[in-house]
């Protein structure tokens, strides 16, 4: 059987409103990236991977087998949604155990398994406390635990990182990478530095529509030569706001850094040409699909 | 403005459409169904007046002893010992001595009352309208012996009142109104109507049922529009905002009690308005009081409303938790049953569901009018200190200081 | 499943969604012979405190069978498990008829203990208006999303039999009172639709 998820033409309507215009996806084996502002149809795509919604039309298949096969396609998925939640009385093994039974494991299974992933992320000490009195960070390994119990060839989590301090964010990060190791692991963000930090493949939404996919580098590369810095007065911010995708200010005592994007050199004094990151690089792409990034950074 | 804001909140939400559909449906079954003839005023020579309890032992003795008579036969007593209904049956040494006083006041031997296994007991049969009525029985004979005097015959009902454990018909507080029922004499029948009239201006005794009945569903109904409004919040993950935006507790509290209430008087406000309509319609030579009903309705019903209101916010706002639904729906229960024995005047100092279920017994009313004001005012002031709570524990949870007492059956948030 | 996991899964249940609308039956059978008399009386009067108090214990353990995944978000992950939701609810739905079924049945062993005179009947005209009420409560819950809704419906069908009587017809709640038992098969037969209705709501919603 092939790792991969192949999406086909999908359409996603909530009632007469369409959510998903004709989805082209190929994922691989590894991490992969679903990047969007909020509301740009991420969470609707992934939902409908973890068979909680129903396309209109289209096909997907999971690794060979159609979504339509809800039981199937359940057992070798992993979900974490936005906003993890459990039964707020029972404690964090319990719950485990629970999640264990509704995937058809057995004792011995759930008991060995429940045993390593406490240990991974790191709840051991946990184990015992109940779900309501957890942290977000402990909520969320929480989440990711009962993800992976039933050992799932496809992970899908939806804004992972969102509401995580720093240092939880990048320990958080690693994990998925760790795991991303034998499976796909689809991650969904609004938040650029999740992405560059961890996938190599991604894929931008907007307005339900997927508008780029290929490698991060790939996206990096199509900014070429069209990122530029330039200290000015900032009595000419408004201006360059105007004419100019900003991504990036620096306010300074006597003048002000700005970052910016643009197809052709800027005509202002003291231009110089910048290395584009990935946020950059994201910008263009949603500026250059037409969409509205004015304003600062999204 | 927030008042609007909570208003729309609250008008277009589920519980509240079904509120006001019972609050509607339990007028035109009730109340509205009860009103298709007028009361006419009394001619002399009329068959009938209708009944009056007036002491009269003539009356009075046969008729208790028959009940008693039945009552031990079927081994059934009916007694409200604490208000509640009971329905009492007697232990072998009870029966006996029960059978001592029957034989007294009856003529009936005891054996003969235990050999009289021809006993048919009434059974039920229900009426056109629906109501259970009772089959007539059939009992021995019944000869009161000439020697009994009416105070020995009293006496003894005392005794036969302790012997079912109190509250029974035999008590006497209850015997007058239970076994001595004589016919009203005509100028009974004018003096009852004219006061009708002239007191109550017609309509005031009509507001009294109207309350009667709608008293019932209000002390309990508010409830659950209260309980899911306060969940809303949770629902849609406003509790953090709300936690957060700037206005006082006891404000956004009270304006939320204040919307809540108003609202939930919407569907009283129509019903009395059509039930004023109704009974004025029935009466178009007399000049009634249009604005009894309302003046009624306002101090009758706004405490129920208010009470069942309050349970729910402060419960829900302590809980987190369905809880406020048990706890109004146990109230409501022992209240409604408790004043099961009379449904004329059943008004005490602490009932939440005041009963009068009659257009007559203004009398009865008036007497009990007092411990009516005191407890109408009582739940107002009760509401009022339980919103102050509500507000306070609101305070603390938006200070961080107290999450609420933690019970299982959570509401649990929702996705808008 | 495998019989362990069903256990356990059962325990997990009882002791997490199930306990605190146990206890409030239980309070509901407690309250039935404080208000009302339960010794020594005959075939029509032992129904009243069966059908007029004790069938809210019905509304108690079945409306509340989806209130654990009312919260969407732990209704998403349980979705996302490979057994089936439906499945989830008509287990707790199984054993919660069980438990109305002993709850009912204990209260009427105990009043025939009190040498009332309670026959099969009685258990099962008391169950069928239980069944009924719990049965409208899961009905009306699973499709507006929103507990209190159900426990309200419920509710207000209990007081609409003291307020209509039998202008109810087929779905008088206390028609052996009355001295009927026709009525019953009418509820049990409204019960098994509601509660089909019930369950299969959860599969229609999107959400």
């Amino acid at each position: 059987m092939e790792n991969k998820i192949e999406i086909k033409n999908v359409d996603k309507f909530y009632g007469k409103k369409q959510a998903l215009y004709k989805i082209n996806l190929t994922i691989n084996q590894g991490m992969f990236g679903l990047l969007g502002r909020n509301g740009a149809g991420k969470t609707t795509l992934m939902k409908t991977l973890a068979t909680l919604h129903q396309k209109k039309n289209g096909s997907i298949t999971v690794c060979g087998v159609p979504i339509e096969n809800t039981k199937e396609i359940r057992s070798m998925t992993g979900y974490l949604p936005q906003d993890f939640s459990m039964y707020p009385t029972m404690t964090v093994e319990e719950s485990l155990d629970y999640l264990g039974i509704l995937s058809g494991m057995t004792k011995d299974a759930r008991q060995k398994r429940i045993d390593v992933l406490l240990k991974r992320v790191n709840l051991t000490e946990h184990k015992h406390k109940k779900v309501k009195a957890l942290s977000g960070g402990m909520k969320r390994r929480l989440g990711i635990a009962q993800a992976l119990l039933h050992d799932p060839r496809v992970l899908i989590v939806d804004e992972p990182t969102a509401g995580l301090d720093p240092e939880e964010r990048i320990r958080f990060r690693n994990l998925l990478c760790e795991v991303a190791e034998e499976r796909i692991v689809i991650l969904s963000t609004h938040i650029v530095g999740d992405i560059e930090a961890t996938c190599e493949d991604i894929a931008i939404m907007n307005n339900g529509r997927i508008l780029w996919q290929g490698t991060v580098s790939e996206l990096i590369h199509n900014t070429d030569n069209k990122v530029f810095t330039v200290n000015v007065n900032k009595k000419y911010l408004t201006q360059i706001k105007k004419n100019y995708i900003v991504t990036g200010m620096l306010v300074q005592s006597e003048y002000t850094t700005v970052r910016i994007i643009s197809d052709m050199k800027p005509d202002i004094q003291g231009v110089t040409t910048a290395e584009p990151n990935l946020e950059d690089a994201y910008m263009y792409c949603l500026y250059s699909h037409g969409c509205d990034v004015s304003g600062g950074a999204v | 403005m927030l008042f609007f804001k909570e208003y729309k909140k609250m008008l277009f939400s589920l519980t509240f459409l079904i509120y006001f559909i019972a609050v509607i449906a339990m007028y035109f079954t009730q109340f509205h169904n009860d009103c298709k003839e007028a009361i006419y005023e009394p001619l002399p020579g009329q068959e009938s007046y209708g009944m009056i309890a007036k002491e009269t032992p003539d009356i009075l003795m046969p008729a208790a002893t028959e009940s008693l008579v039945n009552g031990y036969l079927s081994d059934s007593y009916t007694a409200y010992p604490i208000g509640f209904y009971k329905n009492v049956h007697l232990s072998e040494k009870k029966k006996q001595k029960m059978a001592e006083i029957i034989t007294e006041i009856s003529g009936i031997s005891k054996e003969d009352l235990d050999n009289f296994t021809n006993y048919e007991e009434g059974g039920f049969y229900i009426d056109e309208n629906g109501g259970m009525m009772q089959l007539e029985s059939n009992i021995p004979e019944i000869n009161i012996p000439k020697a009994l005097t009416y105070e020995r015959f009293r006496e003894l009902m005392r005794k036969a009142d302790d012997i079912i454990g109190g509250g029974s018909e035999y008590s006497d507080e209850n015997i007058v109104g239970n076994f001595s029922l004589v016919q009203k004499t005509y100028e009974d029948a004018l003096t009852e109507y004219n006061k009708f009239l002239n007191e109550d201006k017609i309509t005031g005794a009509y507001a009294r049922l109207f309350c009667d009945y709608m008293g019932i569903v209000l002390a309990i109904l508010p409830v659950f529009v209260a309980v899911s409004l306060a969940s809303l919040d949770k629902k849609s993950r406003m509790e953090q905002l709300a936690y957060s935006r700037k206005i006082s507790s006891v404000k956004l509290i009270f304006t939320r009690y204040f919307t809540l209430v108003v609202l939930l008087l919407i569907p009283v406000a129509i019903t009395a308005l059509i039930a004023n309509f109704k009974v004025c319609g029935m009466y178009p030579n007399n000049s009634a009081d249009i604005f009894a009903i309302f003046k009624y309705s306002a101090s009758w019903l706004i405490p129920n409303i208010m009470t069942a209101a309050a349970v729910g916010m402060l419960m829900t706002e302590l809980t987190s938790s369905l809880l406020a639904i048990f706890v109004q729906g146990v109230w409501w229960f022992i209240s409604i049953f408790a004043s099961a024995n009379g449904l004329t005047g059943s008004i005490g100092k602490f009932t939440l569901v005041a009963r009068h279920n009659s257009l007559y017994g203004l009398d009865t009313f008036m007497n009990n009018f007092n411990d009516f004001v005191f407890n109408r005012i009582f739940y107002t002031v009760i509401s009022i200190i339980a919103i102050a709570l509500t507000a306070f524990i609101y305070e603390q949870k938006r200070k961080g200081i107290f999450n609420g007492y933690s019970f299982r059956f959570k509401i649990s948030k929702h996705k808008s | 499943m495998d019989t362990r996991s069903a256990l356990k899964f059962l325990s997990i249940n009882l002791k997490h969604n199930l306990l605190p609308h146990l206890i409030v039956a239980l309070l509901i059978a407690l309250l039935t012979p404080i208000i009302f008399t339960i010794t020594s009386l005959d075939e029509r009067l032992a129904a009243q405190p069966i059908e007029m108090l004790l069938s809210l214990t019905g509304t108690a353990l079945l409306t509340p069978i989806f209130l654990p995944e009312q919260n969407e978000n732990i209704r998403d992950i349980i979705r996302s498990k490979r057994t089936d939701y439906m499945n989830v609810c008509i287990m707790r739905i199984i054993y919660s008829v069980i438990l109305l079924a002993l709850i009912i049945g204990g209260f009427v062993m105990m009043m025939s203990f009190c040498e009332s005179n309670v026959t099969f009947r009685h258990f099962a005209g008391g169950f069928a208006s239980a069944l009924f009420l719990g049965s409208m409560g899961f009905l009306v819950a699973g499709i507006s999303r929103n507990a209190p809704v159900g426990y309200m419906v419920s509710l207000i069908y209990y007081i609409a039999n003291f307020a209509m009587k039998d202008k109810l017809g087929n779905l008088f709640l206390f028609s052996m009172y009355a001295g009927s038992f026709k009525e019953k098969y009418w509820l049990l037969l409204a019960s098994v639709i509601m509660l089909t209705a019930g369950v299969l709501s959860c599969k229609i919603k999107k959400s």
